[in-house]
């Protein structure tokens, strides 16, 4: 258990007592985390800096908002990354029109997002987003295949309940119980690094 | 879905919640639900713990190290700016005032004075600003940093004029949503004047004032919280700085109503228990709402 002063809560404490050191120490403690997700959200290296800037931003305007009972630090974190990267997506495929699977990476065959994938604007950033893909499918390897593509779908593609429904034709209820089963299994290893909570 | 249902039925709400899927409708019924249901927040929390760490799990991919500390360095300047560098002030809905304009804020001053407390405002040589200030975490960014400040600079007074100044023109810009400033004064520029800011969350008084004159040889200023059953607090006693200045900090637990006033008076030093003098400097509360 971090010690009191430097734990990730009491940086977010001061930070809405309006310390930017802290802004600063949290921010080299999770930067690295933060763009990797908006990394896999985004790919593009500039957008997903700029969803990190924005993130961390975000968090100390929002610092006095922060409540520990609705999760981690760095879940708030997170949630703040997604949802800006999630927004940044969402304008780039408006903007081009880009159907979704340009965006989410496809599994190639391993269980992954299902359907046709867009053409690739040119040879590496296919490969990029294949290489992508891979991290994603390893990084939830241990869920079975259907309850993975509802997280992919959900978490990378910020699709909502209905839309997942809909992409799949799954009935809303068979999504909602896949990722149920799909968290439930991910819980587990992270008990060790919740930090702060009781 | 309705808020009787049990755990049973939002599970599966959860899940989705915590992937920020779910439709309006489903939010709604889930936000019903947890209002009532601690275990069930719990178990969103862990679920939205266990969605956070799907980042953790994916290959790191760091920044290139000179474009993160870059962006270190921007996130912390602006956050500087942010703390420091404060809208201008704006006025409670009754009497607007700019503190860099006195004059102008005089006539408006006057205006929110309670007839109530003629008292102790006739006898008062002009009136003092009163903040009644609402949560704003900009405000006790810049009151920490105050209370920082004073106690580095307590040897020195030149730098303790340099630095209240800086400071003075802090809390001059303070402003937000959440915050009521009245400012008073008299249009001359050497008349005392000061303001108290009041974080009515944290219960943390602030009280500024400038063009003080030097107290008498064993007097001491004493700093009145003066409740509307025309109880008075002592808030402490303190004196000014050569150049006048004077800064108090001070916490005690008031209720946002119950202030009608703040008062200061002249006492003997160490000061008093009630005050003996009549105070020379006297603001009137406006009420909160
Ligand atoms: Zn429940």
């Amino acid at each position: 258990m971090p010690n009191d002063s430097d734990s990730d809560a009491a940086l977010v404490a001061r930070m809405a007592a309006g310390d930017e050191q802290a802004l600063g120490v949290l921010y080299d403690r999770w930067a690295t985390t933060v763009h990797t997700l908006a990394y896999y959200l985004l790919g593009q290296a500039d957008d997903a800096e700029d969803a990190v800037e924005e993130t961390f931003w975000q968090a100390w305007r929002e610092a006095g908002r922060y409540d520990a009972s609705r999760g981690a630090v760095s879940t708030w974190l997170s949630t703040i990354a997604r949802s800006r990267a999630l927004d940044r997506q969402r304008a780039r495929r408006r903007r081009a029109e880009e159907p979704l699977d340009g965006v989410v990476p496809s599994s190639d065959g391993s269980g992954g997002i299902a359907g046709s994938r867009s053409p690739a604007a040119n040879p590496q950033q296919e490969a990029e987003a294949s290489e992508r893909a891979r991290d994603i499918a390893a990084a939830l390897e241990k869920l079975p295949a259907e309850q993975r593509e509802v997280i992919e779908l959900a978490y990378f593609g910020g699709l909502s309940q209905s839309e997942i429904a809909a992409r799949t034709s799954l009935p809303l209820g068979t999504v909602k119980t896949r990722a149920r089963l799909a968290l439930e299994k991910l819980r587990a290893p992270l008990a060790q690094h919740r930090e702060g909570a009781p | 879905m309705s808020e009787s249902s049990g755990h049973d039925a939002v599970r599966d709400l959860l899940a989705m919640d915590a992937l920020d899927a779910l439709s309006p409708a489903d939010r709604a019924a889930l936000d019903r639900h947890l209002t009532t249901c601690d275990e069930c927040k719990r178990e969103l929390a862990a679920l939205r713990d266990a969605t956070a760490s799907i980042a953790a799990a994916l290959p790191p991919r760091p920044m290139a190290p000179e474009r993160q500390q870059g962006m270190r360095a921007r996130l912390v300047a602006r956050a500087i700016e942010d703390r420091a560098g404060i809208t201008p002030i704006r006025g409670g809905s009754s009497s607007p005032s700019s503190p860099t304009s006195p004059p102008q804020s005089a006539a408006s001053a006057t205006q929110s004075a309670r007839p109530t407390f003629a008292r102790w405002l006739a006898a008062a040589a002009l009136l003092l600003a009163i903040g009644a200030i609402a949560y704003d975490f900009s405000l006790r960014g810049t009151i920490q940093r105050l209370s920082v400040a004073r106690a580095e600079l307590r040897d020195s007074t030149s730098a303790l004029e340099r630095r209240l100044a800086d400071q003075q023109a802090i809390l001059d810009g303070l402003t937000g949503p959440g915050v009521r400033v009245i400012d008073a004064s008299v249009a001359s520029a050497r008349q005392p004047y000061a303001r108290m800011f009041w974080d009515q969350l944290t219960n943390r008084w602030t009280f500024v004032a400038h063009n003080l004159p030097a107290t008498a040889p064993g007097h001491t200023y004493q700093l009145w919280l003066v409740t509307r059953d025309q109880k008075k607090v002592s808030a402490g006693t303190f004196t000014p700085s050569a150049g006048g200045f004077a800064l108090v900090r001070a916490t005690y637990p008031l209720s946002p109503d119950s202030l009608a006033a703040i008062a200061v008076t002249n006492e003997p030093a160490g000061g008093s228990a009630q005050p003996t003098t009549t105070p020379f400097l006297v603001g009137a509360a406006a009420k909160t709402d």
